[in-house]
């Protein structure tokens, strides 16, 4: 009995190879789709769920009120951890990470330029386990100057030799190899190629922990016990701030409190300042939709297919009750059926995505590392296997009871029947098919939009062509003065300024005190040290008052400050010049610093477009450091660019040229937005194929329904384009109602994604109509053919036909 | 009105090619009533497309009121049949998705009659065939009969000058098919031109001459006697 049913399968297959086709090509893609969206929906819900005991992992997160003003860090003190330790029972462990700045290592024989290295305390291993390829967790990070690789760096060094006991070196200093770990799994919130200890192993005392309660600078980690909760600490913290912070706090009239983040969550739910670039979990639930739609995509053209063309096996089912066959029997075979073309297409969809991983730039696109052989892992074979059930099983189960309930005297009568069946169902599923599609190529369009504004609005300063080359020595530093005269003689080279933060890049948040209303008030502004000129060369506008000015004004060095128009609007001046402002806070509350406002810029963005412009004070920078910056011409760049190499290497030699632009920085702001908003890209163009794939076997089927009355109307005087028409406007009916259902779930999707940013686009209604225009044209061009062939055969030939 | 002169068509399939129609010359004058009849596969059908334009001949020529068809366009030929000839199927054709109003409206439309001549002439060719009572019904609830009926109202809409009828009785019963070749007749009275393809000796009883096809070839050509009353 099987094999009968499979024999059948198989040669329905082949006997109609445009519908097997179309069914095949559609599922394959749909199963593809599906279990990419998967695959990537998994690496996005499983982050640092591979480091042993992560339930108990917590990060602290720092959250200041000052002046009534909430200010959220994912960064702590240095203290907090350890004071934390001493006063609950329930905190195992605590260990501290920093950010490491880019820098140049070496070894004997190799140097490279290194950006992923990150500052540890000697308990990182007691908190987070790696597994050890050399070295061990116990002997590595516990004293100062050491270094624990990753597999990958190890050998970028060292090659195949022994990287333990050997050295690496910066330009001061001489790290140890005291370990190399594995390559740490790209699903991790802090991803590093190296651990490095500090130069001296702090052993601070209880007075210098509680003094750095109030500066934020590093990642806090802790480790309860087996079984204990966070919630008695957060309860009770307030009895921590008394202890060790409301003498200070009451000085600045501030608040602090702590959160906790399970280490699981931070990827995709923390959204703080000074988080690591972040997953979001709006892209997750938006990834594991489209993943649904497109399965269910295919689902409808499998099951519109089917019934359509049930006429054309009625007679078998006919054939088969009469001879015997129960319902169930009939039932059974037709499920087998889409479970036998379930497998096909999935194993093309495999090729397709072994194609994909590995033959394009797929997963550079969407910033992962997917291949083939991660879906043998437990979470990707659960939801294999449920996307296979869903995709047989949904859409056989409709067909099967469909087919098996067709009564043999009317099974006999095919053509009375004429796929007349179902003929609304499949109307709503075409409907279903066109309202996801429309949906999604309307978001996809507004996706793409608005990172395209992201990356293209004005921030109120220039990004194009200025050039950004760190300065991280000191002997580089006392030298640009010179190095700058002679840049600036270069025609390629419009200005050369140095600054300490850049706007975009590296903006941080201080405490000032500001002359107010009512006498001098306490005030967090984001705050930026900056280089004289930097202003001017970055493009900013000065509205009010002047620039900083050494030559005329030498107190500038340390005593002016310019603000932005939002800071100007906060402390509601009418004549912000002359204001004071006061900072660089001592223990006993008295300020190092007094100065004055003596301009104001046009407001810019100095955070990334997702925040509001913040209230910003910009003072002069008064330590070596940070970055020479150019502005270039723009024109014959890469003459320019060879003159400032040949420069740099005449007047410091032995420094390594190390630069980039700022537009390219900027951008990395929005890297995640960019791919995120690719990989919508791709997934939509695949509901859109696949919808395109049910529309022509579907059309190909009705319009092979409808050639007796085309050829009748022919007869009667139709003419090509009346038929064509005819045959049209079905679909046109469809579109426009899909669309009319479309545009609100587009919309309301749309306007809640644009929600996360704080500067966005207004809605394209245009778009929607547009999208709706392609969608009646691709439509047309989807059915053309099909639809050609039978408005112009001969009606003599269709009237043989039926 | 029709003049065929030495009219083949060669059907060709992957392995055998089947001689339709062997050079047939056949004229018919305006007004005639004239039966073609001959077994299975002889070619009638082909012959009743050639005459309604609705295929091509393999070689020969057709004259249509004087005018060479066999020269024209698709679309030349197209118009001509619209304005000049109407169909009569066995199987009746009407579209299941219209109702009888608008399967006998359909012509008017193609010819770009304006909607108030439209349904004055539809309701007018309704009550001629007695099927005014059923114009909102759609093909499935009527009788066989009455959907020859509205076959024959859609023939005659368009006030055409041939009527071309493809055994216009094959799926009838007796009563219903005398009551068609009745008004075949009447029509035929009233100055159309009928050409009628039959396997019954019965109904070509009923037109003026009828032409006997063998292989293709026209065998004879006689005038026909009455054999009803």
């Amino acid at each position: 009995m099987l094999r009968n049913y499979f024999k059948t399968a198989i040669r329905v297959l082949f006997r109609n190879p445009f519908y097997s086709f179309v069914n095949i090509i559609g599922l394959s893609l749909g199963i593809a789709c599906a279990l990419i969206v998967w695959m990537y929906v998994v690496i996005e819900s499983t982050y640092d769920k591979h480091y042993e005991g992560h339930e108990n992992i917590y990060r602290v997160t720092s959250y200041f009120t000052i002046e009534d003003k909430l200010d959220d860090f994912a960064l702590t003190s240095f203290g907090i951890g350890r004071l934390m330790q001493k006063e609950y029972a329930d905190i195992e462990r605590v260990t501290l990470l920093q950010e490491y700045p880019r820098t140049l290592f070496k070894n004997e024989e190799k140097s490279f330029y290194e950006e992923g290295f990150l500052l540890a305390d000697s308990n990182y291993f007691e908190v987070f386990s790696h597994e050890f390829i050399e070295g061990s967790p116990e002997t590595s990070l516990n004293r100062p100057l050491t270094i624990v690789l990753t597999e990958s760096i190890a050998q970028k060094f060292f090659g195949d030799a022994l990287a333990l006991g050997k050295n690496i070196q910066t330009t001061h200093r001489t790290y140890e190899v005291t370990g190399v770990i594995k390559d740490l799994p790209q699903n991790t919130h802090f991803l590093f190629d190296a651990l490095i200890t500090p130069s001296t192993i702090a052993n601070p005392t209880e007075d210098q922990l509680i003094r750095s309660l109030w500066n934020v600078g590093s990642f806090t980690y802790v480790k309860m016990r087996e079984g204990s909760s966070t919630a008695p600490i957060l309860d009770n913290f307030a009895a921590f701030y008394d202890k060790y912070m409301a003498e200070m706090g009451k000085r600045f009239n501030a608040n602090f409190e702590i959160g906790m983040q399970p280490l699981a969550d931070i990827h995709l739910k923390s959204n703080l300042k000074y988080d690591r670039q972040q997953g979001n979990i709006n892209y997750v639930y938006a990834f594991a939709l489209i993943g649904i739609f497109i399965l269910v995509l295919a689902a409808i053209n499998y099951v519109n297919l089917s019934t359509a063309r049930s006429a054309l096996r009625s007679k078998e089912v006919g054939m088969r009750k009469v001879f015997g066959a129960g319902r169930t029997q009939l039932i059974i075979q037709y499920l087998g059926e889409s479970i036998i073309l379930t497998f096909i297409a999935f194993i093309l969809s495999l090729v397709m995505m072994e194609v994909l991983f590995e033959l394009t730039d797929f997963n550079t696109i969407i910033g992962k590392d997917l291949h083939i052989a991660q879906l043998v892992s437990s979470e990707l074979i659960i939801g294999m296997i449920g996307i296979l059930l869903f995709i047989s099983l949904g859409s056989g189960l409709y067909p099967a009871f469909y087919l098996s309930k067709i009564d043999p005297i009317q099974a006999f009568q095919a053509q009375r029947m004429n796929g007349k069946a179902g003929f609304w169902i499949r109307k709503v599923l075409v409907s279903a098919q066109f309202i996801i599609s429309i949906s999604v190529v309307i978001l996809t369009f507004l996706a793409k939009s608005q990172v395209d504004y992201l990356q293209n609005t004005d921030l109120g300063f220039t990004r194009d062509n200025i050039m950004n080359i760190q300065v991280r020595d000191t002997i580089v530093y006392n030298r640009l003065p010179v190095l700058m005269k002679e840049l600036e003689n270069h025609p390629g080279i419009a200005k050369a300024t140095t600054t300490y933060m850049i706007p975009g890049v590296g903006v941080g948040k201080n405490l000032f005190r500001i002359e107010g209303a009512s006498g001098m008030e306490n005030q967090t502004f984001s705050f930026l040290r900056i280089g004289e000129e930097f202003i001017e060369t970055i493009g900013m506008h000065i509205v009010e008052g002047r620039d900083f000015d050494l030559t005329n004004h030498p107190s500038d060095s340390s005593e002016a400050f310019i603000i932005n128009e939002t800071a100007v609007r906060e402390m509601g001046y009418d004549n912000p010049i002359g204001k004071k402002v006061e900072w660089g806070f001592n223990d006993d509350g008295t300020v190092s610093v007094h100065g004055k406002i003596v301009g104001v810029v046009k407001d810019f963005n100095g955070r990334s477009l997702h925040q509001n412009i913040e209230p910003t004070l910009m003072t002069l920078q008064n330590r070596p450091g940070g970055s020479l910056i150019l502005r270039l011409t723009g024109t014959n760049i890469q003459e320019t660019l060879a003159f400032l190499e040949e420069k740099w290497g005449e007047m410091l030699p032995g420094q390594i040229f190390d630069y980039s632009f700022l537009d390219e920085q900027l951008s990395e702001s929005y890297a995640s937005d960019v791919q995120q908003s690719k990989l919508i890209n791709i997934f939509s163009i695949v509901c859109v194929i696949i919808s395109c794939l049910g529309l022509l076997g579907l059309s190909s089927f009705t319009i092979q329904q409808r050639t007796k009355e085309i050829a009748v109307r022919k007869i009667l005087g139709a003419e090509v384009n009346q038929i064509m028409y005819l045959l049209f406007k079905e679909i046109l009916m469809l579109i426009l109602i899909s669309s009319l259902i479309a545009f609100p779930i587009a919309h309301l999707a749309g306007e809640e994604w644009l929600k996360s940013f704080a500067y966005r686009i207004d809605m394209p209604y245009l778009i929607f109509g547009l999208i709706a225009l392609a969608a009646v044209a691709l439509s047309f061009v989807t059915i053309f053919y099909h639809s050609m062939r039978v408005a112009v055969t001969n009606p003599a030939v269709s009237l043989k036909y039926e | 009105m029709i003049q065929l002169n030495e009219i083949s068509k060669l059907f060709l399939t992957e392995e055998i090619e089947t001689t339709a129609l062997n050079k047939v010359n056949i004229t018919i004058k305006k007004g005639e009533f004239v039966s073609i009849m001959g077994p299975s596969g002889c070619g009638k059908s082909t012959l009743l497309n050639i005459l309604g334009l609705i295929d091509t001949p393999s070689s020969g020529e057709y004259h249509f009121n004087e005018a060479p068809v066999h020269s024209m366009s698709e679309k030349q030929r197209s118009v001509l049949r619209k304005m000049n000839i109407s169909f009569i199927f066995q199987s009746f054709n009407l579209i299941d998705e219209l109702s009888v109003f608008e399967n006998v409206e359909l012509p008017l439309i193609y010819t770009k009659v304006k909607a108030s001549e439209r349904k004055k002439r539809v309701e007018e060719v309704l009550e001629k065939m007695n099927m005014m009572h059923r114009k909102s019904h759609f093909p499935q609830q009527l009788s066989g009969g009455q959907q020859q009926r509205v076959a024959i109202a859609r023939a005659l809409v368009n006030k055409p000058a041939l009527i071309l009828a493809d055994e216009p009785t094959g799926n009838l019963d007796s009563v219903n098919g005398e009551e068609v070749m009745e008004q075949l007749t009447k029509l035929n009275a009233e100055g159309t031109t009928i050409i009628m393809v039959t396997h019954s000796s019965r109904d070509a009883s009923f037109s003026d001459r009828t032409i006997k096809l063998l292989d293709g070839k026209v065998i004879s050509e006689n005038q026909t006697v009455a054999l009803h009353a």
